[in-house]
């Protein structure tokens, strides 16, 4: 059963240019999401969409078949989805503990732990942690919000291929171990076959590849 | 986590901005509270004046046409004699000094009387039949009759006359020399009537008549005699016999007109038969400083929080913009607006509550050195009396002559003398009115006062630098940072 709706839902920029044109989408929990596009075909406005940081013109985005405008945008951000970003967006004056604690609703040392921090690495300033690090502290931040939905701009954009590779390794496992829907908007080839399913957005329109 | 923890890790973690924040709110606190303080001290000041001053109005029996109890008779060799059939009598003072606000009276009227006595005589020449003429005056207690308290006389042996004495007098040293009379004498008095009475007080004159100048008999300071008013009834006969004027003491002149208005309604005075002068002058003198102060003051506590707001306003505006992908972050998080407006004015409280507390130090070394810098701008300055000197150092005047003053006549000597032998005298240089002072402290309750004015200040000025970021969307911010 889809635990997210994307239905009919229509886009466009404040110069009037539109971006996306009824989109229709389902999303179930446990599974990985990849969405590919080039650049300017509106994945991260999609995303933004789900993730409630904006509202379509048109069309509904359900959660458990509920319009997310019905209880609020920033009930729906911090009940129902986590956002991961490509920047990290991690708050600089915090240590990796007090990152993940912000919305935390369980304890966050194991989550990091079992993202590779070491006791020594999740005291220290934010700032001073590699890129890879610091998005692992971001997606430690989205697990312990324990939503059932982790939405992830572009996670690797930032990193090498190794360190990318650890990363898919930590979205497939929370789609699949800890039963989460993670949508993951990505223009890498190789994140995007890790994907149990894959969504093209071409001309403002969905296709399942 | 807690918008109180998430505040505490920024104060704590971004110590630059923390400590000139912490600078900037020091100065505006400072600013507050030494302004705060010198309008409390000068309000203090100003009551304190006006108990010191006091301020007074009299009540006089009107003889002109006004007054339809007032009579004039002449005798045969054309002497006119006024006088009124509603005098001020004991029971009208009684009734006026049930206002509140009157702290004590004095009441006098004066008769001419021939005596028993060898008076001192005057120099400008008078007919025989006048030239054992004198006063006497019938008061309820010499204590506070004009004479004593402005220490022209002072008592020197036996008592004041006081209320309800019957039969008594308060003569003058010199009279009493003169006429070998002592404590307890008897004397005659006469007018309609005779009447026969005690010596129980005896003056002296701390302020003689000014000599060469032209004074009658019956005005000499010497000849003076002081009175009960059951004496002058006596003396009076079936006559009216009341007082002339009576002088009210107030303890706050800034409420004179108020009393006055309030003594005006007494319908059981018939006021056609009275004036009413007030004198508040000398409060009104010594206080005018002291208002300028206080308005001065409120209007730099005014000035001081407008800017401090928008100085504020400004710095965290300012600070706002580098805060704004913190912000998105907070908002993509799901963690609402008012959580967020509301961590960033708790930033500022921790702080403020440091700086307005060390404020306290820094506002007590101020406001002192202000209240009376402001004072002095505001006081009319005043000529020095030739010859005082009020500086000296080492016993030496600036100009290197020495001084000796007595009784304010100065006397100069040569250098040389100065050298062998200077014993500077000061005497005690009177000022006729009482300076105004302002003695600043702060105190606790100026602190509530700034705590509550800051808080104020702090809340609009987060509120007003919030606005801009908090108008934006989410998604607008975060396309922002990125």
């Amino acid at each position: 059963m889809a635990i997210l709706e994307v239905n009919e839902i229509q886009y466009a920029y404040k110069n009037g240019q539109p971006v996306l044109s009824d989109i229709n989408a389902e999303f179930e929990a446990g599974k990985m999401y990849a969405i590919i596009g080039a650049s300017g075909s509106g994945k991260t406005t999609l995303l933004s969409l789900i993730g409630g940081l904006d509202i379509p013109q048109k069309g509904a985005i359900l959660f458990e078949r509920e319009n997310i405008l019905q209880r609020g945008l920033e009930y729906h951000r911090r009940n129902h989805v986590s956002l991961i970003f490509q920047s990290y967006n991690l708050i600089d004056y915090m240590t990796p503990i007090e990152n993940a604690e912000l919305t935390a609703k369980q304890n966050v040392l194991p989550i990091l732990e079992r993202l590779g921090l070491t006791d020594e690495e999740v005291k220290r300033n934010v700032m001073k942690l590699s890129g890879g690090q610091q998005q692992r502290v971001a997606i430690a931040r989205a697990l312990a919000s324990d939503t059932p939905v982790i939405l992830a701009d572009e996670p690797t954009g930032n990193l090498d291929e190794d360190t990318a590779g650890g990363i898919i390794n930590v979205l497939k496992e929370s789609a699949h171990e800890l039963n989460k829907c993670v949508i993951v908007v990505t223009h890498s080839n190789e994140l995007a076959t890790q994907a149990d399913i894959i969504f093209q957005l071409r001309y403002g329109n969905l296709y399942t590849i | 986590m807690g918008t109180t923890k998430r505040a505490f890790l920024y104060v704590t973690r971004k110590k630059g901005k923390s400590i000139l924040l912490f600078f900037i709110l020091l100065v505006m606190a400072t600013f507050v509270l030494t302004g705060l303080s010198i309008a409390k001290s000068s309000q203090e000041a100003q009551r304190n004046l006006r108990e010191a001053l006091g301020g007074e109005f009299q009540m006089v029996v009107d003889l002109s046409d006004n007054n339809p109890y007032a009579k004039k008779t002449v005798d045969n060799e054309g002497n006119v004699e006024l006088y009124t059939e509603y005098p001020i009598t004991r029971e009208i003072i009684d009734t006026v000094i049930t206002i509140n606000g009157i702290k004590n009276y004095s009441a006098e009227t004066h008769t001419f009387v021939y005596t028993n006595l060898d008076i001192f005589p005057g120099n400008v020449p008078m007919k025989a039949e006048y030239n054992n003429l004198i006063y006497a005056w019938s008061v309820i207690d010499t204590q506070n009759n004009n004479f004593f308290q402005s220490e022209k006389f002072n008592l020197i042996e036996g008592n004041h006359i006081t209320e309800n004495e019957k039969n008594v007098a308060v003569i003058s040293n010199a009279l009493a020399e003169k006429n070998g009379l002592k404590l307890g004498d008897a004397i005659s008095i006469q007018s309609d009537n005779t009447a026969t009475v005690k010596i129980i007080g005896i003056y002296e004159i701390l302020k003689p008549d000014p000599m060469y100048e032209n004074i009658v008999t019956y005005e000499k300071a010497e000849n003076q005699i002081f009175i009960d008013f059951q004496t002058l009834q006596n003396l009076f006969g079936n006559m009216p016999a009341g007082f002339e004027s009576v002088t009210f003491d107030v303890f706050d002149p800034a409420q004179l007109d108020h009393i006055i208005s309030d003594v005006k309604n007494l319908s059981s005075i018939d006021w056609r038969a009275f004036e009413v002068i007030t004198n508040s002058e000398t409060y009104l003198e010594a206080a005018a400083p002291l208002q300028k102060v206080q308005t001065l003051v409120t209007t730099m506590i005014i000035v001081i929080a407008i800017v401090s707001a928008i100085i504020l306003s400004l710095v965290l505006t300012m600070w706002g913009r580098s805060r704004i992908h913190e912000t998105g972050v907070f908002l993509s998080l799901g963690i609402a607006k008012v959580n967020i407006i509301s961590q960033y004015l708790t930033e500022v409280l921790m702080i403020a509550v440091f700086a307005f507390g060390f404020s306290y130090v820094t506002s007590n070394t101020v406001a002192n050195q202000l209240a009376n810098g402001l004072l002095q701008q505001t006081t009319p300055a005043r000529e020095e009396p030739t010859g005082i000197v009020t500086q000296l150092k080492d016993g030496y005047s600036s100009d290197g002559i020495s001084i000796s003053i007595k009784d304010g006549l100065a006397l100069s000597d040569t250098p040389q003398q100065q050298k062998n032998n200077v014993d500077v005298e000061i005497s005690a240089v009177e000022t006729e009115t009482e300076e105004a002072q302002i003695h600043t402290t702060v105190s606790i309750y100026n602190v509530l006062q700034l705590y509550i004015i800051g808080i104020a200040i702090i809340i609009l000025s987060v509120g007003a630098s919030s606005l801009t970021i908090m108008r934006l969307k989410p998604r607008e911010i975060l396309s922002k940072m990125s």
